[in-house]
């Protein structure tokens, strides 16, 4: 079998949203893009590469999903221009493979009609067949391919089962469909569409005479109801934050154990020196600082994988709506939302789900206070030190839920008043929400999708990370001062000397030179903080498994300031949580604010707007504290 | 003054560290779809030139 490099040509995914566009093109192509069990998870053009059976080199676009071809939000029109050619850059597709829903045909193939209308070869996926069968459709693909005029392929590609079969019919290039026979009716097209539609699904697709309650339906009965629902949603993220804390216990032990085992290692390898110093204090106490949350990240994404893997996503925008609708935000700003808590940058390109621009604005300006896991290390090492315990109580998981809650109803209390000044829509458009049924995670999905992010994780520590702890214990080493006191080597040092400029500005927040030289630090990678503070307070691993456990937790609390006051209060902490609750210290995400508004007005006032508003909020927790006698 | 080679080593790498950085700062380029690989955006690959010349 000969088989060429060249792209002979290129196939278009198209469908509603949620139909399984994205699964099929992981299927296809055996890439790992992003899934979900709900609307809107795809919001760019994709593409990847495969081969036919018979070595035909094929390429593959997934567009975002749509509901028909009048779009209306900027991802809808992204795949309607990419079916009309009209991308720049992109070619119109030889080819659309429209994606359907098959338990689900009656609103799926309203679009696949239009894309046939287009008069673009085209080919039916009759995707998630087997939840057809469950809901006991008797299906006749047949019938479909028959009355259609176009070749129909059942699969089901979460599963693998099908993919073949469209390959194979992809081996040679199709033919432009017949005239739409459902518009020789004359009259309004969509009224024939419906017509044609009902009359196809009596004969291809029938439904049993009565409608059966599913499991999933029965599940909705709890999760949807007005007090039920929330009770279940309070709790799901609860013991989210409660594994966070208490699961990770084991493997952090482990990375910890690891990191002691090479600072003793290294200790008897060399003698007293700067070598010893910048390894030790600097590489391990720099990288390890951050490593060491490695389980915790893997842990939040697991649950995040789960919750969007399964359905519940959709169920938990269903009952936020009334909420979103208080802030002046529809139940579609919430997938976004949520998503930032993973990372503000793929929740801030969701936002492109969004109808209304000004509500895509304001979903995007308060999307960074949406904790995202960046934040995550700072907070697992300030909420101990907090309650001046060790880690994984459920008291822990509480203030860390009420971390997460504060930024989000302070991002909810901003975005209705940014709402107010935009002013009403021309066009109000309202929020529909499919609610999919609920399905089995696809765990291979979710395996590769957090070994992906861990890998990140682990090379970003490996690179910007290291990096930055190499440079931040140079700055905190040199220039050496004669005398051993190492807290007049560190006032001596170049950072030291930083610190002393830093620190009026940090001290009205209650936090000294250090704290404040770490905060800058953390605007490359908030994670930084943490390196940075344990190279600062000068955290050495040590033999002991028990006493490494939360030692730069120890040299915080022992931290003085220089008339012999605690440097970490009970008051300072909560002020420091509250300064990484709100600061924007992410870049890249002013980067992306920039490219998907249009405005690095609006991303740069809103850099400014959230590093102000951290600091005041901070200062005035801790000033008005202080005052309070705390 | 004598400077041990521990010193001289931990310096090199400093050094070395502070030149990737500068020259990873003034590198002009793409810098990909502007939200790095941790975050689940993935990286932006090149499409495949599609051929015209179909039979």
């Amino acid at each position: 079998m000969s088989t060429t490099s060249k792209v002979s040509a290129t196939i278009a995914l198209v469908g509603n949203p949620n139909s399984g566009k994205t699964t099929l093109f992981n299927a296809l192509t055996g890439e790992n893009q992003r899934v979900g069990n709900y609307s809107g998870v795809t919001v760019a053009l994709k593409s990847g590469t495969f081969f036919t059976p018979h070595g035909r080199k094929l390429r593959v676009l997934d567009l975002p999903g749509c509901y028909s071809l009048r779009a209306g939000s900027p991802d809808e029109q992204v795949a309607v221009a990419a079916l009309t050619g009209a991308l720049p850059d992109e070619p119109k597709p030889d080819l659309v493979v429209c994606v359907v829903d098959a338990s689900n045909l009656e609103r799926h193939l309203q679009l696949a009609l239009q894309v046939i209308e287009l008069g673009l070869p085209c080919l039916l996926a009759l995707n998630m067949i087997d939840a057809a069968e469950l809901a006991g459709l008797r299906l006749d693909p047949g019938k479909l391919a028959e009355e259609l005029g176009i070749p129909v392929v059942p699969m089901q590609a979460s599963a693998g089962k099908g993919v073949l079969e469209l390959k194979q019919s992809l081996r040679f290039p199709l033919p432009h469909p017949a005239a739409a026979p459902w518009l020789d009716e004359g009259g309004d097209a969509d009224a024939a569409r419906r017509g044609f539609i009902l009359r196809l699904c009596e004969l291809a697709a029938r439904r049993p005479s009565e409608h059966q309650l599913t499991l999933s339906d029965r599940a909705d009965d709890i999760l949807l109801h007005p007090g039920w629902g929330w009770l279940c949603f309070a709790g799901l993220l609860l013991l989210m934050f409660w594994s966070i804390f208490s699961l990770a216990k084991v493997p952090m032990g482990w990375i910890e154990s690891g990191q002691a085992g090479l600072a003793s290692w290294l200790e008897g390898l060399l003698a007293e020196g700067d070598l010893r110093s910048l390894l030790i204090d600097g590489v391990l106490g720099g990288v390890g600082g951050v490593l060491m949350f490695l389980p915790q990240i893997v842990l939040l994404f697991l649950f995040i994988g789960l919750l969007e893997s399964t359905g519940y996503m959709a169920r938990a925008a269903f009952l936020m709506d009334g909420v979103m609708a208080r802030a002046g935000l529809s139940g579609k700003a919430f997938l976004p939302l949520f998503s930032s808590y993973a990372c503000a940058i793929p929740g801030v390109m969701s936002a492109r789900t969004i109808d209304s621009a000004k509500e895509r604005l304001v979903t995007i300006f308060v999307a960074p206070w949406m904790s995202c896991s960046a934040r995550l290390p700072v907070y697992l090492l300030m909420v101990p030190l907090l309650l001046n315990e060790g880690e994984g109580s459920w008291r822990q998981a509480g203030v860390l839920f009420a971390v997460y809650a504060l930024g989000t109803a302070s991002a909810f209390a901003v975005a209705r008043v940014l709402r107010g000044r935009l002013g009403p829509d021309p066009n109000p458009a309202h929020f529909m929400l499919e609610m999919p049924p609920f399905r089995v995670p696809q765990w291979r999905y979710i395996g590769r999708h957090l070994a992906e992010r861990a890998w990140s994780f682990i090379a970003k520590a490996g690179t910007l990370i290291l990096g930055l702890s190499i440079l931040l214990w140079a700055l905190s080493t040199y220039p050496k001062s004669p005398g051993a006191d190492p807290s007049a080597a560190l006032a001596h040092s170049a950072m030291g000397r930083i610190g002393a400029v830093i620190e009026p500005a940090v001290k009205p927040m209650g936090f000294d030179g250090r704290t404040g030289t770490a905060i800058l630090t953390s605007f490359a990678a908030r994670e930084v903080f943490n390196s940075s503070m344990a190279i600062l307070f000068r955290v050495r691993e040590s033999g002991d498994e028990k006493a490494t456990r939360g030692l730069l937790r120890a040299q915080l609390a022992a931290a003085r300031w220089p008339d012999g006051r605690p440097l970490f209060t009970p008051l300072s902490m909560i002020s420091l949580l509250v300064f990484y609750i709100y600061a924007l210290q992410c870049l890249p995400t002013v980067a992306v604010v920039a490219r998907e508004t249009g405005s690095w007005r609006w991303a740069l006032g809103q850099l400014g707007f959230m590093t102000a508003f951290a600091w005041l909020a901070a200062a005035l927790i801790y000033q008005g504290g202080r005052l309070l006698g705390f | 003054m004598n400077m041990d080679w521990q010193t001289l080593v931990a310096g090199l790498v400093v050094a070395i560290t502070l030149l990737v950085f500068l020259v990873r700062l003034a590198r002009p380029g793409p810098r990909g779809n502007g939200c790095g690989s941790h975050c689940g955006c993935g990286k932006r690959k090149k499409p495949d030139a599609p051929a015209r010349d179909r039979k």
